[in-house]
């Protein structure tokens, strides 16, 4: 059933290719084509590995008009704390992801509109988006506007979930519903800055808690006496977002590129996130036929600090109506760095081909959550692609 | 924290009414540099942000706009 929509869905999109270019090919004969592969691969000390690859084909049929597609799947092996305290083993999960979108764009003014379904066995998702932007005053100042409506449907897999005086009958089915809206703002700043301002606006009614996490509750009145029940969180969460980008030209070939963002949401998280990548381009030969440098390496660097929701507590002393066992509600500090090495050249049939390795590190520590006082891991990636 | 977001939101409005510099096209060569360009790679972006989102409490703020050179 999930796998015949997500068929369906990519048959939807290539069906749309397929009848825009036809549409538009007799109109005007230069069209234009892109197609890039990544694969990734997450490793942490938390006995997690997440294997992610994703495929994605870009069709231009004229100058105006471009028709995305991408198709993604991630491979999920874990023994997480979280996974042993909902009494499981190690479990495995793949998650699909199709998108489909097309955008239209006359040169100062854009306009897109996308669709995408995601799979996983208790959970599926279909996203709807939208996107208006124009630019004013010559190009100098871009002003842009984005929304996007998701529905999820969440279930409960696995007979090991189901708890006997927990539950009264495993038929688990659950639904939250998103929305989001957004005003973008870029503007050239000066001949070598570059700088855009977003704010987003979310908003989540539904099912939002896990349906395998399990609270502890202790009662000092029965002499630590613990029990367990499930996780609740509230029905509904507003949060809010806004962050300023900053890419600043130095020398010949170099940037450096960061960011600044702030959150808060009624449920009481409130962060912080910093970043900044220093990017140099480079020939390794003479020459080079190419106008710009065929290499560009990349430094980068990330920091985020959250506090925890106000109804977080690592241990509850007696039930309260929103309980949690969310390490991601609790308060926590991380910190992920690493280096890109990119490659772009104008080869032969191809106008572009391209290629980028990429490796991160990272390190959490969580300040309040007895069952992990912290974790590392490894990101490595890898992406070739090309356009005509 | 609190503060910090407010300074954040002002400097973004006071920078969109006040920054508008009259850079002219000609000399925005190194603002067209691909690695100018706010989201390069959006099949990177977004399997980046996707990590974050899972492990984080936070998430959007990064808007659509991408864009090399604050124009489309």
């Amino acid at each position: 059933m999930q796998l015949s929509k997500l068929a369906a869905a990519t048959a939807a999109i290539t069906a749309t290719t397929a009848v825009t270019i036809t549409l538009a090919a007799p109109a005007q004969a230069q069209w234009a084509a892109s197609v890039d592969g990544r694969t990734s691969l997450y490793q942490d000390s938390d006995r997690t590995t997440i294997s992610t690859t994703a495929v994605a084909v870009r069709i231009s049929p004229f100058d105006r008009l471009a028709v995305n597609g991408r198709y993604l799947a991630d491979i999920i092996s874990s023994a997480s704390v979280d996974v042993v305290s909902a009494a499981t083993g190690r479990f495995h999960d793949t998650r699909h992801e199709g998108t489909g979108s097309v955008s239209y764009q006359d040169g100062t003014r854009t306009a897109s509109v996308g669709y995408i379904y995601s799979v996983e066995n208790d959970w599926q998702a279909q996203t709807g988006t939208a996107g208006f932007s124009s630019d004013f005053f010559n190009h100098r100042l871009t002003v842009g506007i984005g929304g996007g409506y998701t529905t999820n449907e969440i279930t409960r897999s696995g007979a090991d979930h189901f708890h006997p005086g927990v539950d009264q009958v495993d038929s688990f089915h659950r639904k939250m519903k998103q929305g989001n809206a957004s005003l973008d703002v870029g503007i050239v700043a000066t001949k070598r800055d570059l700088i855009t301002f977003d704010y987003t606006f979310m908003f989540v009614d539904g099912f939002q808690a896990s349906p395998y996490r399990f609270v502890g509750v202790t009662f000092p009145a029965f002499s630590g006496f613990a029990g367990f029940t499930r996780e609740t969180d509230p029905e509904t969460r507003i949060r809010h977002a806004a962050s300023v980008r900053w890419n600043h030209h130095v020398f010949k070939d170099t940037a450096i590129k960061s960011h600044l963002r702030g959150y808060l949401d009624d449920w009481g998280i409130l962060s912080l996130t910093a970043g900044v990548e220093y990017v140099v381009g480079f020939n390794l030969g003479k020459g080079s036929p190419t106008p710009s440098s065929d290499f560009e390496l990349g430094v980068f660097a990330r920091g985020y600090v959250q506090n925890s929701a106000t109804f977080y507590q690592a241990v509850y002393d007696q039930p309260r109506r929103y309980m949690t066992a969310d390490r991601e509600l609790s308060k926590l500090v991380d910190g992920f760095g690493g280096l890109r090495l990119g490659w772009a050249r104008r080869v032969g049939f191809f106008d572009e081909l391209r290629a980028d390795l990429k490796g991160t590190g990272f390190v959490f520590h969580y300040f309040d959550f007895p069952r992990l006082t912290g974790r590392t891991g490894l990101i490595g990636e890898l992406a070739i692609g090309g356009s005509i | 924290m609190r503060s910090a977001l407010r300074l954040l939101v002002s400097l973004a409005l006071a920078t969109s009414l006040f920054g508008c510099a009259a850079v002219a096209p000609w000399e925005r060569a190194a603002l067209s540099k691909k690695k100018m360009t706010m989201d390069p790679d959006g099949l990177a972006v977004s399997m980046e942000q996707h990590v974050f989102e899972y492990r984080e409490g936070a998430t959007g703020g990064y808007g659509s706009l991408g864009g090399g050179c604050g124009c489309n």
